[in-house]
């Protein structure tokens, strides 16, 4: 009766935090035939789980079985951490009730082992690459870590290369992602919560943040969205992002995302939350702001004053692929006065041979340009170049020659594309927002142009990520967004993400230059 | 009762308000063809006459802290008789953002769009502005110091690049007008420009600021406002001259005249485009002001049902005003100022005075 | 012309404010009540007929009590 009470308890406390599944939480047995039965039945003798029966002690006077999903765990590990300790074991015990303690506590070598008592935690840990040990005439079993899987090796992120700047980049691996982060960031205050979502999937998901710097409403959000989740799978860090974003309508990305440890852990440290999936090498971190886009690592490893040149050069960039055919569809169609009168004269020739309106001019290249550029990620690298040169060269040339587009139009659009391979975190708005201003100025010139950047202001203005103005960042805060200060000036976090823990670094240090020519000065007056 | 938004700050405000004065400096023709060269003067006058009102309505809104103009008339008169005098300033609004909506789309069509359809501009236009209103007082006040900054920096930019043309023997004589004109104008200044801010007092109760930020910054708002309208009459006289009264809108004549180099001729667009962008943001807080006030009549708790319908109508009701604009321009000279000056002055000012005489406050306060 | 809307107002608000509470019927009420001068205000212009402004009135009415520059 007593026992019961205690094992109801136990359950009770361990309880996994996942959504409830098809099985039932039913406990385990004291028979290992009816247990090993059970757990058959539920896996439905799938391929990939392995039962091994063996038997140990003094005259194998005890049965046992390890459980473990092949190709999840390390055999050899099992075998040199479990079995072996247990078959050298030639002794026995006075009572069989605390069997399973003994093996637990003296037995095994292995530094993670955790007892269970219900199947679920049982087939969930097999699932994760736990082993499971059950032993005859006990109702617990002992869950073993022995991970073991392939995986990939710590190698430089494909998306984000920097010239100078640690190289590592996320992998597959929760354990190894998370652990990359806590080596860049020794504090106590590091926290790691654990989340399972996904009723079949059952991906692990980490949120990583600082304890006495995250803002406490943005945590409590966050933690509250994720635990609504119900769904079957989660794969990617993009998939969790749409089902906890603010605004999914909106062409603005309001989560941001890294492949490198070092981007992730500076987000961090400025107060906000990562958020960690298991099988993608996508981090993201919440709130986002929109200036989050324009910054870069290297921005703080280089040079100061050349990245207030390399900020300015992104927005420019951002502005140019944004409306620079809508500016240039204004110009030629309504406002010629504003072409220098010689230029004039060439584009008029230019488009002297075309046929078309100069709108389905842009539209088709634009067109053509998303084709190519689709074409050109999905397929392998050289066969990727190849596409580029056909598509830059020979199609660009010989719609020109063939009178389909003028060739001002091919330029207009070739700097718009390269414009916007600068912004890669803002890469997926650029074209929705690039065909809306088109269209309000072909309507109605650069009065429609500045009806389009007021309606995006507008929108940006009432975005907000996990209850964070995204547009803010500019006015309140200057140290680190148009331009980036000196680090020695950036004393501040930014306002709106760390709430409450404000200082990020002591703004005593001077340029030291300068202090010591005055040493040097005071002790030449002292002479 | 109070529309509930989230408040935004005093500075906020304060820009708004510059903001709001700045957008109309373009539409000075109002006394461009009755005081000509000597405008600049006018504008100085009006301006200090219009001191009092703004303590005035600091005054008021300190009063009566959480309530807007609307909810202070109901509360003074009772709701049958406020709610016809709120229809009245509803009327006022309503036409008053027509107004501003036909002056921008007539600027657009002279200056840049000759040939676009009447109707394309009226449209964009309100379905900006709609957006805007829809998002909230936040989201419309947020750009309101983007905007001061972008209007300095075009009033000096164009000071700059004019200043080959710039003569100042062009703003003299003065004083050689019948007195008159000088009443006229510095009646019609008091009533367009200045005069307007009257619906800062619907916006008020959203903001957060103690009783000395509301005199401070709705003063300091004010002047700096007046001053760069000043700057703007300035330099249109001393380019233009005697022609100042000539034309619809001088300041876009002025504009025309800058020359940076010779291959570029028509460089004035891009200034233009910043007025309009400063007028854009002026017919959204009226057009928020009218739909306020719709909402307040009628005892809605939210605002953003109706915030289409009205635009609708505004749309259509400029189409048709657009229709016979010369008269029309006739009349808010001649005629407008009386019933303008009427609701935006004198009426507030009754209100203060009762509200002191009765000694009736917001119930918040009585009850602290 | 707006004199129509303005009549139009007085006399809706004097007849259904008190009357109806429910919600959804004021916001329609009220939106009906400036999308049909609007669809007038629309008919108007497309018929190609010129109103006065309810300005230029009051501007006639004040001239003739001598109120005017």
């Amino acid at each position: 009766m007593f026992s019961f009470i205690r094992r109801k308890l136990k359950y009770l406390r361990n309880r996994p935090k996942g959504p409830k599944d098809e099985f039932t939480y039913s406990f385990l047995s004291n028979n290992l035939r009816d247990n090993i039965h059970n757990i058959q039945s539920i896996f439905g003798n799938s391929a990939d789980i392995v039962i091994r029966n063996f038997t140990f002690g003094k005259d194998s006077s005890y049965e046992g079985a390890l459980v473990f999903v092949d190709g999840l765990v390390d055999n050899i590990f099992i075998s040199r951490s479990i079995l072996s300790p247990l078959s050298d074991w030639k002794d026995t015990l006075e009572s069989k009730d605390n069997l399973i303690e003994f093996i637990e506590k003296q037995i095994l070598q292995n530094p993670e082992v955790k007892r269970l008592s219900t199947y679920d935690d049982a087939i969930s840990d097999c699932l994760n690459g736990n082993t499971i040990l059950f032993v005859n005439d006990c109702d617990t079993c002992l869950s073993i870590s022995t991970k073991g899987f392939e995986k990939r090796a710590v190698t430089e992120p494909q998306s984000e290369a920097v010239v100078r700047g640690p190289r590592e980049g996320y992998t597959e691996n929760i354990r190894t992602n998370t652990s990359l982060i806590r080596r860049k960031i020794k504090s106590p205050s590091l926290r790691i919560e654990n989340y399972v979502i996904g009723e079949k999937s059952k991906t692990n998901v980490a949120l990583i943040y600082l304890e006495d710097v995250v803002n406490p409403d943005v945590l409590k959000k966050l933690r509250s969205r994720l635990k609504r989740i119900k769904v079957d799978a989660i794969f990617e860090s993009g998939v969790l992002e749409e089902y906890i974003e603010d605004s999914s309508f909106s062409p603005f990305a309001t989560i941001a995302y890294s492949e490198k440890p070092d981007v992730t852990a500076a987000n961090i440290l400025e107060g906000r939350i990562a958020i960690v999936v298991d099988g993608t090498p996508f981090v993201i971190t919440v709130p986002m702001l929109f200036i989050e886009s324009f910054q870069s690592a290297e921005d703080y490893y280089g040079r100061n004053l050349y990245t207030y040149l390399i900020r300015i050069v992104r927005y420019v960039a951002y502005l140019i692929a944004v409306f620079g055919p809508a500016f240039y569809i204004s110009l030629v169609n309504y406002h010629q006065g504003l072409i220098p009168t010689t230029l004039l004269v060439t584009i008029i020739n230019a488009r002297e041979g075309t046929s078309f309106p100069i709108i389905i001019e842009i539209i088709i290249m634009l067109f053509a340009f998303e084709i190519m550029r689709e074409a050109g990620i999905r397929l392998p690298r050289p066969m990727g170049q190849a596409i580029s040169i056909v598509g830059a060269l020979i199609m660009g040339e010989a719609a020109v020659n063939a009178g389909l587009v003028g060739a001002p139009v091919v330029i207009v659009v070739a700097i718009t594309a390269v414009a916007s391979f600068l912004i890669p975190n803002q890469s997926e708005t650029i074209p929705v927002l690039r065909i809306f201003v088109l269209i309000l100025a072909t309507f109605a010139g650069l009065f429609g142009l500045v009806i389009g950047l007021l309606a995006i202001l507008i929108h940006l203005a009432s975005l907000t990520s996990f209850g964070v103005p995204y547009f803010s960042g500019f006015t309140r805060y200057n140290q680190d967004s148009i331009i980036r200060t000196q680090l020695k000036s950036m004393t501040k976090r930014p306002e709106g993400i760390a709430k409450n823990n404000i200082v990020r670094r002591g703004s005593n240090m001077k340029n030291y230059s300068i202090k010591e020519n005055e040493a040097e000065d005071r002790v030449g007056v002292q002479i | 009762m109070t529309i509930a938004e989230t408040k935004i700050s005093g500075r906020q405000f304060m820009y708004s308000i510059i903001c709001f004065i700045q957008a109309s400096a373009i539409l000075n023709a109002f006394i461009s063809n009755i005081t000509y060269q000597e405008s600049w003067l006018v504008v100085i006058f009006a301006f200090i006459i219009f001191i009092p009102s703004v303590f005035m309505y600091g005054a008021l809104i300190n009063r009566f802290k959480d309530k807007n103009l609307i909810q202070i008339i109901i509360q003074i008169f009772g709701p049958v008789l406020g709610r016809i005098i709120s229809v009245i300033y509803l009327i006022f609004f309503l036409s008053i953002t027509m107004f501003n909506i036909t002056d921008l789309t007539d600027i657009t069509k002279t200056s840049m769009l000759p040939t676009t359809p009447y109707i394309i501009l009226v449209m964009m236009c309100i379905l900006i502005t709609a957006w805007a209103v829809r998002s909230g007082l936040r989201v419309l006040t947020i750009y309101s110091k983007m905007y001061v900054f972008l209007a300095s920096f075009i009033i000096i930019l164009s000071i700059i690049f004019l200043f080959n043309v710039i003569e100042i023997g062009n703003l003299f004589p003065i004083f050689s007008l019948p007195l008159k004109k000088y009443v006229q104008g510095i009646h019609i200044l008091n009533a367009i420009p200045f005069g307007e801010l009257v619906v800062f007092l619907l916006i008020a109760p959203n903001v957060q600021m103690n009783k000395k930020q509301t005199y401070k910054y709705f003063f300091l708002g004010a002047s700096i406002g007046a001053f760069s309208f000043f700057l703007t009459v300035l330099r249109d006289i001393s380019v233009l001259g005697e022609t100042f009264g000539m034309f619809v809108f001088p300041s876009l004549v002025a504009f025309r005249l800058i020359r940076i180099t010779e291959a570029i001729t028509r460089i004035e667009i891009l200034f233009i485009v910043i007025l309009i962008i400063l007028l854009i943001f002026k017919i959204s807080i009226l057009y928020y002001v009218t739909v306020i006030t719709v909402s307040q009549i009628f005892n809605l708790k939210k605002y953003k049902n109706i915030v289409l319908s009205v635009g609708f109508f505004l749309m259509t009701a400029a189409i048709v005003l657009s229709a016979n604009s010369i008269q029309h321009t006739l009349a808010a000279q001649n005629g407008a100022p009386f019933i303008w000056v009427t609701l935006q002055i004198i009426f507030p000012f009754i209100l203060l005075l009762i509200s002191l005489i009765f000694n009736i406050k917001s119930p918040k306060e009585e009850s602290k | 012309m707006i004199v129509i809307g303005v009549i139009y107002l007085l006399i809706m608000i004097m007849d259904f404010y008190p009357i109806i509470k429910h919600k959804k019927v004021k916001h329609l009420i009220i939106n009906l009540m400036f999308i049909i001068p609007g669809l007038i205000f629309l008919f108007l212009a497309a018929k190609g007929i010129i109103v006065k402004s309810w300005i230029t009135i009051i501007w006639e009415f004040l001239k003739s009590l001598g109120i005017s520059y």
